[in-house]
């Protein structure tokens, strides 16, 4: 039994991990068009920026702050600079593949090859007792923090004007242009936003699992898994394969190891063959 | 004074040469027509103004200010408004979202959501529901709401009362009527000869991607030649 609830658990938080990650891919992927394979990278680098705010300051929320705002002003660059300039999909995955080299050999420089691991806030060091049960109070602070991360996205989508503008532009963006929207200034923001959550979620995840190079490449395989089965530029869809993804992940791994990435693979496989615009993206 | 003017503009739309040396003039609060028959340019013409199709040769000064080569945002905030062909509203949004995203610049007695509202009540009723959702008629309304919110000086209308039956298309022109009144200056883009006529001062006559004919509006309505060859009436 408790091996069940705590697997859960695992992959939850894992899939709240996968969310933070996935929700910008799919976001620059479905709505700006730009495929963007240094995603990955995002998530590297902000969990490397966060282990060392973190080991200078003790402080975790300076950790996460820091991490997230330096990574996002990485990404706005990156979009603004040369992203949005690239219209054709192979220069794109060029360029973005390019960075992934480059930012993955720059944290190796850095950072050094031996992984490493963010220590946890102090508060949630222990594990907490609920009935008889004890759960490692981290993750439930993993699945709290990717909540409420997704009912922030979910209320800046539909419940402000920055969000009815982004739609408006998603829906036709050149009316939105003739509406008065700058569009292109409005698409790296979104752009920024969407990378500093992928180092968020570095920085978050780097104190459960560690921080190795390489990790840019395994985490961006399954930020693209969840954002093919989630349906491209919806974020709805994204939350929901992230979770999926997690929990098969993480069973897959605890029952048949040897089978780790097939339990991810043939599940995406079944949903991409009745449905292959994702579970919840736009024909 | 003239609020928009043209010199010899040449668009291409991919390889194709669309416009090749069209040059008009609109003065201040008056009705233009552009008339021609379909693939002639009326439709490159006003998406080159707007910023979407830009020229590659000519100008085009908007109070006197060169704006030929601006971004449409940056366009549409000078003001120009545009409703576009096919009324191309944003689906996912609500007619409150629309409006929200589309005001700007509304002074006392500029197009308030009050008032853009007593023009068209129909939008008031259809508050919350989702562009998408709304009939022909309704949509063609909410087009022209969305740049009368942005407060212009000039609103470009291409083809307003395409696919609308014939009931809705009278109301239209008496709205149209009514927003000339208020000093706007407006290029009417129409295949309807009768409904454009009947609003414009001024036409312009186009065939294959130049002006082949100008006069005022009530000359063109008796001109049998100029119909016949280039209206196909």
């Amino acid at each position: 039994m408790n091996f069940w609830i705590l697997q859960s658990l695992n992959g939850l938080s894992y899939g709240m991990l996968l969310f933070l990650l996935a929700a910008g891919l799919s976001l620059s992927f479905g709505l700006m068009n730009i495929v963007n394979l240094a995603h990955g990278s995002y998530f590297l680098v902000g969990a490397y920026v966060g282990l060392t705010v973190m080991e200078r300051t003790g402080n975790f929320m300076a950790a996460v702050v820091v991490g997230a705002i330096s990574v996002g002003i990485l990404g706005l660059l990156m979009q603004r600079l040369l992203l949005r300039r690239l219209t054709d999909h192979l220069a794109q995955v060029l360029l973005t593949i390019g960075f992934l080299f480059i930012l993955g050999d720059l944290s190796l420089v850095i950072w050094g090859g031996v992984p490493q691991i963010i220590p946890k806030p102090p508060l949630f060091e222990g594990p907490i007792r609920i009935m008889e049960s004890v759960f490692p109070s981290y993750r439930l602070l993993v699945i709290g923090v990717g909540i409420v991360v997704a009912i922030f996205l979910w209320w800046l989508q539909d419940r402000t004007a920055m969000g009815a503008n982004v739609r408006a532009a998603v829906d036709d963006e050149e009316m939105a242009g003739s509406t008065g929207i700058n569009v292109a200034l409005l698409m790296t923001v979104v752009f920024g936003l969407g990378a500093a959550m992928a180092a968020l979620g570095g920085v978050v995840g780097g104190a459960f699992l560690t921080i190795f190079p390489g990790q840019d490449m395994d985490v961006l395989l399954l930020a693209l898994v969840v954002v093919i089965i989630g349906g491209l530029g919806s974020l709805k869809g994204a939350f929901v394969a992230a979770l999926l993804v997690g929990l098969l992940d993480n069973f897959g791994k605890a029952l048949f190891p040897e089978l780790a990435l097939f339990t991810i693979f043939a599940p995406m496989a079944i949903i991409l063959a009745i449905r292959p615009t994702g579970l919840f993206g736009r024909a | 004074m003239s609020v928009l003017q043209v010199q010899d503009l040449h668009t291409y739309y991919g390889n194709s040469y669309v416009l090749q040396g069209v040059s008009l003039e609109v003065e201040q609060g008056t009705v233009i027509a552009i008339l021609g028959r379909n693939g002639v340019g009326k439709t490159t013409l006003i998406r080159s103004i707007s910023g979407h199709t830009p020229c590659r040769q000519g100008h085009i000064f908007f109070q006197g200010k060169e704006i030929s080569h601006m971004p449409s945002y940056f366009i549409a905030r000078q003001g120009i408004g545009l409703v576009p062909q096919g009324r191309r509203v944003f689906p996912s949004l609500t007619v409150k979202e629309t409006f929200q995203i589309s005001a700007r610049g509304a002074t006392e007695h500029g197009w308030t959501e009050e008032k853009v509202l007593k023009v068209f009540p129909r939008l008031g009723e259809r508050w919350n529901q989702r562009a998408g959702k709304l009939s022909g008629g309704e949509q063609q309304m909410l087009a022209i709401a969305r740049a009368l919110l942005g407060n212009p000086r000039l609103l470009l209308l291409d083809e307003p009362t395409e696919g609308l039956a014939p009931l809705l298309a009278r109301d239209l022109g008496s709205i149209i009527q009514q927003i000339k009144a208020e000093g706007l200056s407006i290029v009417l883009v129409e295949q309807n000869l009768t409904f454009a006529l009947a609003l414009a001062d001024y036409a312009y006559v186009m065939s294959k991607g130049r002006i082949v004919h100008q006069a005022p509006a009530a000359n063109i309505l008796l001109d049998a030649e100029v119909k016949a060859r280039y209206l196909g009436v």
